[in-house]
């Protein structure tokens, strides 16, 4: 055993490159894999320690909504079996008016202040302040106010300081009783307008005279206790508050769903491309182990012991390919969480990696797998060779019927692909799926035919173009299963890149086009707004014209199915088209199926909600809305992409009634004027009020940027599929050279120069790359085909954009690996001894 | 008689590791143009270094070797291509053809090296594979002939650029008597009809009968 142990250990270390080659792919497979199942985990971790920053020991929270009585509440005496403290909490919003000389720094007129209402002894007990200043010997009551060390650096504050606060209209001259540094409740989000201040909750609530009330409460629940019990209790106490937990799982996994899915789509696409090249690798590793294993069974080794001896060595790659993935995971997993950690719309998360003995495993097996299952075909083919056949060295490769393959896959890649447009949902993801591998697949299968088509008409143009030299390049390239090799790598390595930077692109084109939809310059949303509200923002100097926007964010379920409309929107058909682009797709005149709309419970969807429902104009569409189950009727489709396609409309009229509202959700300003400026004033002049808004070109770039963050990921896993293509194809390289060197050197016996050896090689690579890169942009427009169905299967709308420059690149980049790849062992050949390589028989 | 190749105090030395082994020995001698000429000795005896050299696929220790009074040992990379493309023909023990190229194709090879139009040589192919008798093996590639066979491609690639000489390592060295007794009548006929200098390596009796005269090489010298 001993023996076979060394003997497989010399074998790897003999042949570096290629051993580093397969424990590379088996690694960047692991550690993908690893990464891509950790991160749900991770991201999940992430907010949840966000969340935890607020809420603390909270187990779970009371809190008022619309079917509230109040937006405040009284925390009942009874005693709740399971309940260690109920700690509650009034918040109110502050104005700190800057001097005119801060004001001239900062270019701001004043600062928001978010200031919580605390009793200082219940919050230490729920979610303890971290001090930078504290004031010593005195209780924390009457005008005491916390201020963060945000807030307190940037003014110049400390403990003992007088500071002029407005609250509920009123000018109030408090005290620093604390100085926060900016963790727990002061948590500070730099992208929020606002700052968090402390000051005792008696204090806050009779300044509004809500004495002895809260507008939220957290509940920490007692050990031995479930949340779940105790949840059920405090719910029939609160009967018409809201009690839940500070953070749930279900909705942050769906989110995470969308970042989850295309990296474990990627990361079957790197295993893919890792598979073929063990596969290809192995080929050749039993080949040229066929003379050692035919002594081994000459002098009395069984099958068994010979097959070990491959078997071994593919599971050695696993396993170093294993451990190794793992902390190479360990260390992918860390920089995906670092770059998702700047959220633009939650705050900058602390990146903390989680992960178990289960990741760690899984990807572990996945690696072993991987080595094993892609060196079985040559391992078994090399077993079944009679012992004679070994010993004699008489064995050929038997020539596979690759007519019926090209058939069979073809048919499975069209059926799959006929049945993924068919089929609804879950089963349409698969078969999607299933088209996406076969496309690996297809082009493998492809690669020969497409070179033979291709070099037919390369023969001609090359002889004019490279002379001679050109055409012997296109005739070495006839059959030469290396090059086919090293084109089906290329090939995979550039349809992927090239598919990510196509959606990449594409996303971006995406967003900039929603954003154009926008015919506005500023979103705003006020405090209880109505028609004076809007009269007041329009006297406002630099606003043009106002939309008020009736919405609903909520989630309208559609009855008797599992879908919920998005966003639901009630429009004001007169002037709805002035503030956004509307791209209907019904026969009907725009206008009369606007019109229609105000003529009873009428509804568009979007064509992304048709799909999914399966509906057409005429259906009837039963919501659950705020006032009870109304049904509309279908009257049009349109093109949308907002809520990722789940949105409708219904006249406004009709939204007032049923979803019981009377107050706008948002505004969409127009302006005369830099619109930074009006919104600066329009912030200012509803400050009281409560007001949050942002231009629509700030709300473009953190949507830009959030896609490009999850992009870069994606780039990154195509860069990592490629770069082992790319030491695939380096290798094959390498093999064609020792496999080809005696047929150079036949060559140069009857007159092939050291020049010309090199003008045909670089013709053969330039050659390869082109037909690699042609073959990978054929499959990436398959795959662009697909993809966009897979990711509406996720709720994903997708729409290709294409961008003739990427192909152009994608061309060059082929060329340009496979000539460089080529220039190691083309100068091999310079140095070729020609009467050594002649006579290797 | 018109001297082809001259050979002047030729030595060749091989490095084994870190001692020098000498193979050839102040070897001198000269051709004449249309001799048929089997160099002979035993295994080890230097004559296929003798051969290589005399191609230019090797270079000599010191000495000189003239082709039409032209001294190969210093010409460059890609003087010595050009020589072998067109004045020297090589055939092998192992034919040394090109498995995945047609018959035709491996015929054409040292056309397509020296840069000529492969359209212009149709004829010549024709001509070349009707003297060696495989007109009809034209599409075949090597795998789908005999050994014999795949010798006389060899034979008619060696002679399609017209080179003046042929240089045959072991000839018949790798087939039965049968093909052995036709390539060397063919070697024979070429030598006669075509004019061609042929100079063969073997250690056998039997292909000697047929070349005008031996030189015989012994532990690395002419004797």
């Amino acid at each position: 055993m001993s023996v076979i142990v060394k003997f497989i250990t010399k074998s790897i270390l003999e042949k570096k490159f290629r051993s580093f080659i397969i424990i590379f792919s088996v690694t960047i497979s692991a550690a993908l894999f690893f990464a891509s199942s950790a991160l749900a985990g991770t991201m999940s971790g992430m907010y949840e320690t966000l969340i935890r920053m607020q809420t603390g020991k909270a187990d779970l929270l009371i809190y008022p909504d619309r079917e509230s009585p109040s937006s405040t509440f009284k925390i009942l005496p009874n005693k709740v079996k399971g309940v260690e403290h109920i700690i509650g909490t009034f918040s109110v919003g502050g104005i700190y008016k800057l001097s005119e000389e801060e004001s001239q720094i900062e270019k701001i007129k004043t600062e928001q202040l978010y200031i919580k209402g605390f009793e200082l002894e219940e919050l230490e007990k729920l979610n303890p302040i971290n001090y930078s200043q504290k004031a010593a010997g005195r209780d924390f009551l009457g005008n005491h106010i916390i201020l963060s060390e945000v807030f307190a650096q940037k003014y110049d504050y400390n403990t003992g300081d007088s500071i002029h606060i407005e609250i509920g209209g009123v000018n109030r001259i408090l005290t620093v009783w604390g100085i926060s540094k900016p963790t727990g409740v002061f948590q500070h989000n730099p992208q929020a307008d606002y700052i968090t201040a402390l000051m005792p909750m008696s204090t806050l609530t009779s300044l509004y005279n809500q004495r002895g009330l809260v507008d939220t409460a957290y509940v920490v629940v007692e050990e031995g206790y479930t949340v779940a019990t105790v949840k059920e209790e405090i719910s029939s106490l609160y009967g018409r508050y809201v009690v839940e937990e500070p953070f749930t799982t279900e909705v942050l996994n769906e989110y995470l769903q969308f970042i989850v899915v295309p990296l474990y789509l990627m990361t079957i696409m790197v295993l893919f491309i890792s598979v073929f090249i063990i596969y290809s690798t192995f080929k050749v590793i039993t080949t040229e182990r066929l003379p050692v294993i035919g002594t081994f069974r000459s002098i009395g080794a069984t099958r068994k012991m010979t097959d070990a001896i491959l078997i071994g060595e593919s599971l050695m790659y696993g396993i170093v390919g294993g451990i190794l993935g793992v902390f190479t995971g360990i260390g992918v997993l860390y920089l995906i969480a670092r770059i998702m950690a700047s959220d633009p719309y939650n705050g900058q998360l602390d990146v903390s990696i989680k992960f178990g003995i289960n990741h760690m495993l899984t990807a572990f097996i996945l690696a072993v797998m991987v080595a094993s299952v892609s060196s079985w075909i040559p391992i078994s083919k090399a077993s079944k060779i009679p012992i004679k056949e070994l010993v004699l060295n008489l064995t050929e490769r038997k020539t596979v019927n690759k007519n019926k393959r090209v058939i069979i896959l073809t048919a499975m890649f069209v059926i799959s692909l006929i049945l993924s447009f068919i089929t609804l949902n879950t089963i349409s993801m698969i078969f999607n799926l299933l088209s996406l591998l076969i496309i690996f697949a297809v082009v493998i299968t492809y690669v020969p035919f497409i070179t033979s088509f291709l070099l037919k008409f390369f023969q001609k143009a090359y002889g004019v173009i490279f002379g001679n030299e050109g055409i012997l390049a296109v005739k070495n390239l006839k059959d030469n299963k290396n090059i086919f090799n090293n084109i089906s790598l290329l090939a995979i390595g550039i349809s992927v890149i090239l598919m990510i930077n196509m959606i990449s692109y594409s996303v971006g084109i995406e967003v900039l086009n929603a954003y154009k939809d926008w015919k506005f310059d500023i979103m705003v949303s006020i405090n209880g707004a109505d028609r004076n509200t809007e009269q007041v923002l329009r006297s406002i100097d630099g606003v043009e014209g106002t939309y008020g926007a009736f919405e609903s964010f909520q989630g309208i379920k559609v009855i008797d199915t599992d879908y919920s409309i998005g966003y639901l929107q009630g429009i004001d058909i007169s002037k709805y088209r002035d503030y956004t682009a509307f791209r209907s797709k019904g026969n009907e005149e725009l206008n009369k199926l606007f019109e229609k709309l105000d003529d009873g419970r009428n509804i568009m969807v979007t064509l992304m909600m048709k799909d999914s429902l399966g509906l057409k104009i005429g259906d009837k569409l039963k919501l659950d809305m705020n006032s009870g189950e109304k049904t509309y009727n279908i009257i049009g489709f349109y093109d949308s992409i907002m809520q990722n396609g789940s949105n409708a409309i219904i006249s406004q009229k009709y939204f007032k009634t049923d979803m019981e509202q009377s107050n706008y959700d948002r505004f969409f300003v127009k302006t005369s004027k830099d619109a930074d400026l009006v919104l600066s004033e329009i912030k200012e002049k509803f400050m009281r009020q409560g007001v949050w808004g942002n231009t629509i070109s700030f709300m473009e770039k953190s949507n830009y940027e959030q896609n490009s963050q999850f992009m870069i990921i994606l780039q990154a896993f195509s860069v990592l599929a490629m770069l082992i293509g790319i030491f695939g194809v380096f290798n094959n390289y390498m093999i064609s050279f020792l496999e080809r060197r005696r047929y150079i050197a036949i060559k140069r016996s009857i007159g092939l120069s050291k020049k010309q050896t090199l003008k045909m090689i670089f013709v053969e690579a330039l050659t390869g790359g082109f037909i690699g890169a042609i073959v990978g942009i054929i499959g990436a427009m398959f795959m662009l085909l697909i993809i966009p169905r897979l990711m509406q299967t996720i709720g994903v709308p997708l729409l290709i954009h294409y961008k003739f420059e990427l192909f152009a690149i994608s061309l060059f980049t082929g060329i340009i690996i496979s000539v460089i790849a080529s220039i190691s062992p083309a100068l091999k050949t310079t140095k070729l001894d020609i009467i050594e390589s002649i006579k290797y028989e | 008689m018109e001297k082809i190749i001259r050979v002047e105090n030729l030595n060749k030395t091989y490095m084994l590791g870190n001692v020098p082994v000498e193979i050839l020995k102040e070897i001198n001698f000269t051709i004449n143009r249309g001799e048929f000429i089997t160099i002979m000795g035993p295994s080890g005896s230097g004559k296929s270094t003798l051969l290589y050299l005399l191609g230019g696929l090797d270079k000599p220790t010191s000495g000189k070797i003239f082709i039409n009074d032209q001294d190969i040992s210093t010409l460059t990379d890609e003087e010595q291509s050009v020589l072998r493309r067109r004045e020297i023909g090589f055939v092998f023990q192992f034919y040394n053809l090109v498995p995945n190229l047609t018959i035709e194709d491996n015929v054409m090879l040292p056309v397509l090296l020296d840069g000529k139009k492969i359209k212009d040589y149709r004829h010549k192919l024709d001509e070349i594979l009707e003297t060696v008798g495989l007109s009809d093996r034209i599409n075949h590639t090597p795998r789908e002939l005999s050994g014999g066979q795949q010798q006389r491609v060899a034979i008619a690639r060696a002679l399609i650029n017209e080179p003046d000489i042929i240089l045959a390592d072991e000839p018949t060295g790798n087939l039965d008597s049968k093909s052995s007794e036709e390539v060397m009548k063919l070697l024979q006929r070429i030598n006669k009809e075509k004019k061609k200098t042929i100079l063969q390596v073997s250690h056998s009796q039997e292909t000697a009968k047929y070349s005008d005269r031996i030189i015989n090489v012994r532990d690395g010298k002419v004797c």
